[in-house]
C-alpha cells in the first residue's frame, strides 16, 4: 500500500499526516501537532522550521518518502490569463512567455510558474498562473537539504485546500467520484499531468451565473479562501488576515509575549474570564514577532489587495485595561473588542472577495476549517457575507483513522491542508508544483542514474580494455609459439601430388622452416603430410601434434630401415677411449707404466654384477705407490661425471711387487661399468 | 516503455547485458592466455616437448642418414670389410679370421622404453695363431665397426694381451721397451633390435 506523507508548516503549528491506501480510501495512519518554533534573531526561520520538521517526522516514525509541502500562498503570485492554445503541454512550453506580460514585479526569469486549467475553450485556455520567486524555493530547499528532506512535490496550500474539499464531498459527491475515478484513471495510465478536469455539474442560474461553494480555511496567519461551481475552481485568495492579527493586537496593546497572549485569549475563549500575565512575560515594548514581520513582507505577491494591518489600539481607548506596575491583565472586554475587529476585517475581506466573485450569482454552501474557523463568530461572519450556511469542512469523517470523538474533533478542523497535500501525492488531482527547472525532484534512481551510468561504462570499459590487452598477449605468445606465417598447397603439376609450403612464427617456425631441423630430418609425402597435421591444430596444440606426427614418422621409419636409435648398446670403444684419455692424461705423473692386458666385458645390464674392465698394468719406479695412488684419485674423481662410464674401481688381485732388484709392481685393476653415461656429451 | 527512455537508461539497461557478457569474455580470455603461457613455458623448459621434437627429429635425422649408408647391411660382410679395410699393411687375409653372428630371438630384455628386444651379436675370432696386432690398428678397427656402415654396432667383448709381456713373471726383471704387438683374445660386438624384428 502507498503511503504519503502531508506537510503543513503554519505560522502557529506544524501539521504533518501520513496516509495510507489510495486516493479512494485513504487512511490516517499517522498525525502529528507540533507548536511551530519560532526563529532566534541569529536563526534562518526556514532553517528552524525543516529541523523541527525532521523532528518531528522522526519521533513521529513517520516516513520520508513521498513527502508534499506547501507554499504559502501569500508568497506566491497569482495571476488569471487566458493563452491562445489548447493542451497542457503546448500550454506549459509558452505559459512563461504568457505570464511575463502579466507579473510586472519579478523577472519571470526568477520564477518557477506553473499553472492550473481554469476552463478551456474553442481555442484558447483560460488558465491561473502560479510564479513562486526562486530565492523562496532555494532558501527553503536549502533547509530542508541540510535537514536530509527532500520533498517531492511543492504545491499551494490553497489548491491542497481545493483538493481535500473536493475529496471530502464539498462540491457534491459526484465531483468527488469524478476526482476519484480522475486519479485511478491518471494511476493506471501511470502519468499525472495534475491537471483539474472540470466537470459540468455546477448549476447555472439563467441570466446571473451560477451558483458556487465556498471553502474558507482560517489561519493564524491568512484566511484562504476559494470558490468552486460545480467542480470548477473560479476564484480562490489567500487573505493577508488570521487569528494571529487579534493576538498581535492584544500583544501589542498589553506590552506581552506573543506566546503569552495567544495563550490568553484561548483562555479568555475556553473560561471567559479574565487572565493574568506572569511577569516573565510581560515585555517592556511592543514585540515585533516574526508573525508581524511575516505579515508585512512581499505585499505584492498576494493577488488581493494588502488587508489593513492590524490596528494599534488607542491608548485613551477605554476598552483596553492598561497594564498596572505590578501585573497585566487580558480582560474578556480586551479580548471581545480585539475579536470584534478582527472579525470585522475579515467580513470586509470576505466582501472584497465574494466581490470579485463575476460568474457567481449565489453561494449555495460555504465549508470553513482550520484553527481559527473555531473562534466564536467566525463561521457567523462567512454565514453573513455568503449569505449562506457555514459548516465546517469535516475531513476525518471520510478518512478512516484512530482518532477518538474528542480528539477527531479537536484536531479536525487543523489538517486538511495536510491531508489535501498528502492527497496530492495518492494520485489526487491538481495542484501546483513548484519543484520545477533546478529545483526539480529526483528521484534515488534519477539521482544515482549518472553516477551509475558512468560506473557501468567503468564496468564495461575495464574488461574491454583488458580483453583488448590480453587478446594482443594471446596474440604475442602465438607468434612466440606457433603462428602461422603462410601455408600454401601448390599442385604437383602432371604428377597430381600436391606439395605444402609452410612457414611459421616462434619456435615452431624454427623447428619446421625450410632448413630447420625437421624440415631437414623429414621429407617429400611425410613431410607434407606432418604440416597438415600441424596447420589444422589449434596454435597452441601444433607442437604436441608434431610431437606425435615425429613419433609416428619415427616408428615408421624404423620398421623400414630396421634401425632403431633408441635401441642404443652402450659403446665399448667409448669406454676404451676414456681409459685411454684418463692415462694420456696421466703419462708425466705415472712414469714408466706398460699396460699388459686389457679385458673389456659389456654384456652384463645387471646393477649387481655390473659390466667391467680389468686392466693388468706394471708401474716402475721408487715411488710406484704414489702414482698408483694418484692415478686411483684421478679415476675416482670423475666417477660423479655423467661421461665418465665407471662407477667404482677395485683391485682385483693386489699388488704382485716386482723382486728382480727393480722397484715396482704389476696391479690388476677392476672397474665396473654404469648402465648409462653418456658418450660424447650425447645421450647414454 | 520507452518512452521515458534516456542515455543514462540506455547505458544502465544495456550494461545488464554487456558488463556480464564482457566480463565473462575477460575471464574466458584470462584463461586462456595463462594456459597459453603455462603451454609456452612447459614446451620450452628441460625435457620438454621442444626437447622431444629435437630428439625424435635428430633420430629421425641419424636413421636417415644411416639408411643412406645401406640399410642392416650383412653383419659377417660388414666385418670382413672392416677389418680388411683398416689393415693398410694387407696383414689380415680372410682366413686370419673367423665371424660368427648370433641372433637369439629368444633372449628377450625388458627395456626402459617398454620395448622388448633382443642383442644380435657378432663374434670375431682371430684365427692366426702368430698374428700380433698395433693398439693403432685396434683401435681403430674398433672405432670403424662402431661409426662405419648404420653405426647399431656396438663393441661388447675385447681381450686383449700384449705379446711382450704374456706370461710376465714378477720375478723376472722386466723389459725397458716392449714391441707394440697385441694379441686379440676376444672380440665381440652386438647391436639391439626389437624381438618382433
Amino acid at each position: 500500500m502507498a503511503k504519503s506523507v502531508g506537510v503543513d508548516s503554519g505560522a502557529f503549528e506544524l501539521k504533518i499526516v501520513e496516509l495510507d491506501g489510495s486516493f479512494r480510501r485513504p487512511k490516517l495512519s499517522k498525525v502529528c501537532l507540533e507548536p511551530a518554533e519560532t526563529a532566534g534573531p541569529d536563526e534562518d526561520p526556514e532553517q528552524v522550521r525543516a529541523v523541527q520538521i525532521r523532528e518531528v517526522l522522526k519521533e513521529g516514525g513517520l516516513q520520508r518518502d513521498n513527502l508534499a509541502m506547501a507554499a504559502c500562498g501569500r508568497d506566491v503570485l497569482l495571476r488569471e490569463l487566458k493563452v491562445p492554445f489548447v493542451g497542457k503541454e503546448q500550454i506549459r512550453r509558452v505559459i512563461k512567455f504568457e505570464a511575463e506580460s502579466e507579473i510586472h514585479s519579478h523577472s519571470v526569469d526568477d520564477l518557477v510558474v506553473d499553472f492550473h486549467v481554469f476552463e478551456e475553450l474553442e481555442s484558447e485556455t483560460r488558465v491561473l498562473v502560479a510564479g513562486l520567486p526562486k530565492t523562496v524555493i532555494e532558501a527553503r530547499m536549502k533547509a530542508l537539504e541540510s535537514a536530509h528532506l527532500d520533498p517531492e512535490r511543492m504545491d499551494l496550500d490553497l489548491m491542497a485546500l481545493y483538493r481535500v474539499a473536493e475529496w471530502a464531498g464539498c462540491f457534491g459527491e459526484e465531483v468527488a467520484q469524478a476526482a476519484v475515478e480522475a486519479a485511478e484513471a491518471e494511476a493506471e495510465d501511470g502519468e499525472s499531468d495534475g491537471e483539474v478536469l472540470p466537470t459540468t455539474l455546477g448549476a447555472a442560474v439563467p441570466g446571473l451565473g451560477v451558483q458556487a461553494r465556498v471553502v474558507a480555511d482560517v489561519g493564524a496567519s491568512a484566511t484562504r479562501v476559494l470558490a468552486v461551481a460545480g467542480g470548477e475552481l473560479l476564484d480562490l485568495r489567500a487573505l493577508r488576515i488570521g487569528t494571529d492579527s487579534l493576538v498581535q493586537e492584544i500583544a501589542n496593546a498589553c506590552s506581552i509575549k506573543l506566546t503569552a497572549a495567544r495563550a490568553a485569549v484561548q483562555k479568555v475563549f475556553d473560561d471567559g474570564e479574565d487572565v493574568v500575565i506572569a511577569d516573565s512575560d510581560v515585555v517592556a515594548s511592543a514585540p515585533t514577532d516574526e508573525v508581524v514581520a511575516e505579515s508585512r513582507e512581499d505585499d505584492e505577491f498576494v493577488l488581493v489587495d494588502d488587508s489593513d494591518a492590524p490596528p494599534v489600539p488607542d491608548a485613551n481607548d477605554s476598552s483596553v485595561a492598561a497594564p498596572t506596575s505590578s501585573q497585566v491583565v487580558v480582560t474578556r472586554e480586551i479580548v471581545a473588542t480585539a475579536k470584534d475587529r478582527f472579525l470585522m476585517r475579515l467580513r470586509r475581506e470576505l466582501l472584497r472577495f465574494s466581490t470579485g466573485l463575476s460568474r457567481v450569482a449565489s453561494v449555495e454552501r460555504v465549508f470553513v476549517t482550520g484553527g481559527g474557523s473555531l473562534m466564536p463568530g467566525v463561521q457567523a461572519v462567512f454565514s453573513e457575507v455568503f449569505s449562506a450556511s457555514a459548516e465546517p469542512l469535516d475531513v476525518l469523517t471520510r478518512l478512516a483513522h484512530d482518532l477518538d470523538d474528542e480528539e477527531a474533533a479537536s484536531i479536525g478542523p487543523r489538517l486538511p491542508i495536510a491531508v489535501g497535500l498528502a492527497l496530492g501525492q495518492l494520485g489526487g488531482r491538481g495542484g501546483f508544483d513548484f519543484r520545477r527547472e533546478e529545483f526539480a525532484f529526483k528521484r534515488k534512481f534519477e539521482q544515482l542514474k549518472f553516477p551509475a551510468a558512468i560506473a557501468c561504462l567503468l564496468l564495461i570499459l575495464v574488461p574491454v580494455f583488458f580483453i583488448v590487452r590480453r587478446n594482443q598477449q594471446i596474440n604475442q605468445l602465438e607468434t612466440e609459439h606457433a603462428r602461422t606465417h603462410s601455408f600454401e598447397v601448390s599442385s604437383g603439376g602432371r604428377g597430381g601430388e600436391s606439395k605444402v609450403e609452410a612457414t611459421y612464427y616462434g619456435l615452431l617456425g624454427h623447428l619446421v622452416n625450410r632448413g630447420f631441423p625437421v624440415y631437414e630430418a623429414l621429407e617429400g609425402e611425410n613431410r607434407d603430410k606432418v604440416l597438415r597435421q600441424v596447420e589444422g591444430a589449434e596454435t597452441f596444440d601444433r607442437l604436441l601434434v608434431l610431437r606425435s606426427a615425429l613419433r609416428r614418422a619415427l616408428e615408421a621409419e624404423q620398421s623400414r630401415t630396421g634401425i632403431f636409435s633408441d635401441l642404443q648398446l652402450r659403446s665399448g670403444a667409448y669406454v676404451l677411449n676414456w681409459f685411454a684419455q684418463q692415462i694420456h692424461d696421466s703419462e708425466e705423473m705415472l712414469g714408466k707404466f706398460l699396460i699388459m692386458r686389457i679385458d673389456l666385458d659389456l654384456e652384463s645390464e645387471s646393477e649387481r654384477q655390473p659390466s667391467k674392465l680389468v686392466v693388468k698394468f706394471m708401474l716402475q719406479g721408487d715411488n710406484y705407490r704414489e702414482r698408483e695412488a694418484s692415478l686411483r684419485a684421478r679415476f675416482e674423481s670423475r666417477f660423479d661425471d655423467p661421461s665418465c662410464p665407471f662407477s667404482n674401481v677395485a683391485e682385483q688381485r693386489g699388488e704382485d711387487p716386482l723382486q728382480a732388484g727393480v722397484p715396482g709392481a704389476v696391479l690388476q685393476w677392476q672397474f665396473s661399468i654404469k648402465n648409462d653415461f653418456r658418450a660424447d656429451g650425447g645421450d647414454a | 516503455m520507452f518512452k521515458d527512455l534516456d542515455i543514462y537508461k540506455v547505458i544502465l539497461l544495456a550494461s545488464i547485458l554487456l558488463v556480464p557478457g564482457a566480463w565473462g569474455y575477460a575471464s574466458f580470455l584470462d584463461g586462456k592466455y595463462k594456459e597459453a603461457k603455462t603451454r609456452h613455458a612447459a614446451a620450452l623448459r628441460a625435457g620438454g616437448v621442444i626437447h622431444e621434437i629435437g630428439r625424435l627429429s635428430a633420430q629421425l635425422e641419424s636413421i636417415k642418414r644411416n639408411a643412406d649408408r645401406g640399410v642392416d647391411q650383412e653383419p659377417k660382410l660388414f666385418f670382413k670389410n672392416q677389418i680388411q679395410n683398416t689393415d693398410r699393411s694387407g696383414q689380415i687375409k680372410s682366413t686370419s679370421f673367423t665371424v660368427t653372428t648370433d641372433d637369439p630371438s629368444d633372449r628377450l630384455r625388458g627395456r626402459s622404453s617398454g620395448r622388448r628386444s633382443v642383442d644380435v651379436t657378432a663374434d670375431i675370432d682371430f684365427v692366426e695363431k702368430d698374428l700380433t696386432l698395433s693398439r693403432e690398428y685396434i683401435n681403430a678397427l674398433l672405432f670403424n665397426c662402431e661409426s662405419q656402415g648404420v653405426q647399431i654396432w656396438k663393441l661388447r667383448e675385447l681381450s686383449i694381451e700384449n705379446e711382450a709381456l704374456k706370461g710376465f713373471k714378477p720375478n723376472v726383471i722386466p723389459p725397458q721397451t716392449v714391441e707394440n704387438k697385441w694379441r686379440i683374445n676376444r672380440l665381440v660386438f652386438a647391436r639391439r633390435k626389437p624381438a618382433s624384428n
